[in-house]
């Protein structure tokens, strides 16, 4: 009888003591889907894994598996340079369904891309970057040259390639140079129309 | 005189029962839609009863019911301006009434889009294909996603090539190609690279190259 409840301690003691370092035994491999990283410089964590993701990986698995209904809890120790990432399912019970859902979405900078029209006098100049587009009028002061901008920001080093879309109205024909390349980590406000 | 009054009422009565659950029942053939922009939808059902879906109508309902096993079958017969409809969910646009609780079926609709591409000519003088140099130049529709693709001068020794962007144009969206790289010892220029996307492809854009 004494045996018996010594047997069922020492029973109870065992599966809690396995209970307890479950989490490093596992067999989940924790999965994370990574959208929009252009950049270098992400690092991740999860438990003892530190992870350093280069521009463009689309998923990461940790090399720590996870054991069931442990509770995994992956973290951005680094931002990359010049992106901003953000976590969604980071930190969920583990089962095989919650262990490939964490997503870390990336937003790379933005930045303005805009130049200098010398030259105009007619109305009716648009400018183009592909599908985004801005209006341009006549200097106030003729012969001054005129500042735009496009309304929508570029990402870092993405391509722009700039055109005339309408020329003015008069028959001036402006014509753009500088007019293509990738978008630095700032500002790219160089861009050169000349109308004659 | 009392016996046939009786009578009389028990016909009555049998009557409005029998009329109250002896039409089958009867079903609207509805749904919903999603991001109608623009006037010009047209529904029919069964090949008839065509309805305008006019822009920002988030549902419609034909104006005939389907009586309970009636097969519907509502498909798209015009789509509006600019636009692409499609339904959401495969397979609920048709049916048997009575088969569902009722009857919905999901209409998405999105900006139509098209193809924007040309032809490079004169690339004579770019490296042969390798896989050090893959490629001869690069060429860009603005920022946009999809919109850079760099070409390679075709293996069979033509000087010529065909391109299209991975990245399809909305309708009414304007598009301007460059050259963002330009070929060694080579400069590339562009006509007909822009304009405004309109209701079918555009593959007119032309790339001419020339040694410096």
């Amino acid at each position: 009888m004494k045996s018996l409840t010594l047997r069922a301690g020492l029973a109870l003691l065992c599966a809690s003591t396995l209970a307890a370092c479950g989490g490093g035994s596992g067999s989940l491999v924790l999965q994370a889907n990574i959208v929009g990283l252009t950049k270098d410089g992400l690092i991740l964590t999860s438990g003892p894994d530190t992870y350093t993701v280069p521009a463009n990986t689309t998923v990461v698995q940790f090399p720590t598996l996870v054991g069931a209904d442990d509770t995994y809890d992956i973290e951005i120790k680094q931002q990359p340079t010049h992106a901003t990432c953000t976590l969604t399912n980071n930190k969920q019970k583990a089962n095989v369904y919650t262990v490939v859902q964490p997503y870390v979405n990336c937003i790379t900078d933005s930045y303005n891309l805009g130049g200098n029209v010398s030259g105009l006098t007619g109305i009716g100049l648009v400018i183009a970057n592909g599908n985004d587009q801005v209006s341009v009028a006549p200097p106030s002061t003729p012969g001054a040259s005129v500042f735009f901008q496009f309304p929508t920001k570029v990402g870092d080093g993405a391509p722009f390639g700039v055109t005339i879309l309408a020329q003015p109205q008069n028959g001036q024909v402006c014509v753009a140079s500088n007019n293509t390349g990738t978008m630095p980590s700032g500002d790219a406000l160089g861009l050169i129309v000349t109308c004659h | 005189m009392k016996f046939t009054f009786v009578r009389a009422l028990a016909a009555l009565a049998l009557g409005l029962a029998l009329s109250a659950c002896g039409g089958k029942a009867t079903f609207d053939v509805s749904g919903t839609i999603a991001g109608l922009s623009n006037n010009g939808l047209v529904l029919t059902n069964n090949g008839g009863d065509d309805i305008n879906v006019p822009a920002g109508a988030t549902s419609f309902t034909f104006p005939h019911r389907a009586s309970y096993g009636d097969n519907y079958d509502v498909e798209i017969k015009t789509n509006p301006d600019h636009m692409t409809c499609g339904f959401s969910v495969l397979g609920l646009n048709s049916g048997s009434a009575g088969h569902t609780v009722a009857i919905s079926v999901p209409i998405v609709c999105s900006q139509a889009t098209h193809n924007l591409g040309g032809t490079v000519i004169g690339m004579a003088g770019c490296p042969a294909t390798t896989t050090d140099a893959p490629y001869c130049l690069t060429v860009v529709n603005g920022s946009t996603p999809g919109g850079q693709l760099s070409i390679a001068k075709p293996t069979d020794g033509s000087n010529n090539t065909a391109f299209t962007f991975t990245g399809q144009v909305k309708d009414g969206d304007s598009y301007g190609v460059t050259v963002q790289t330009q070929p060694p010892n080579m400069t590339c220029t562009v006509t007909n690279g822009t304009g405004v996307m309109h209701t079918t492809d555009v593959g007119n854009v032309v790339v001419t190259c020339v040694p410096n």
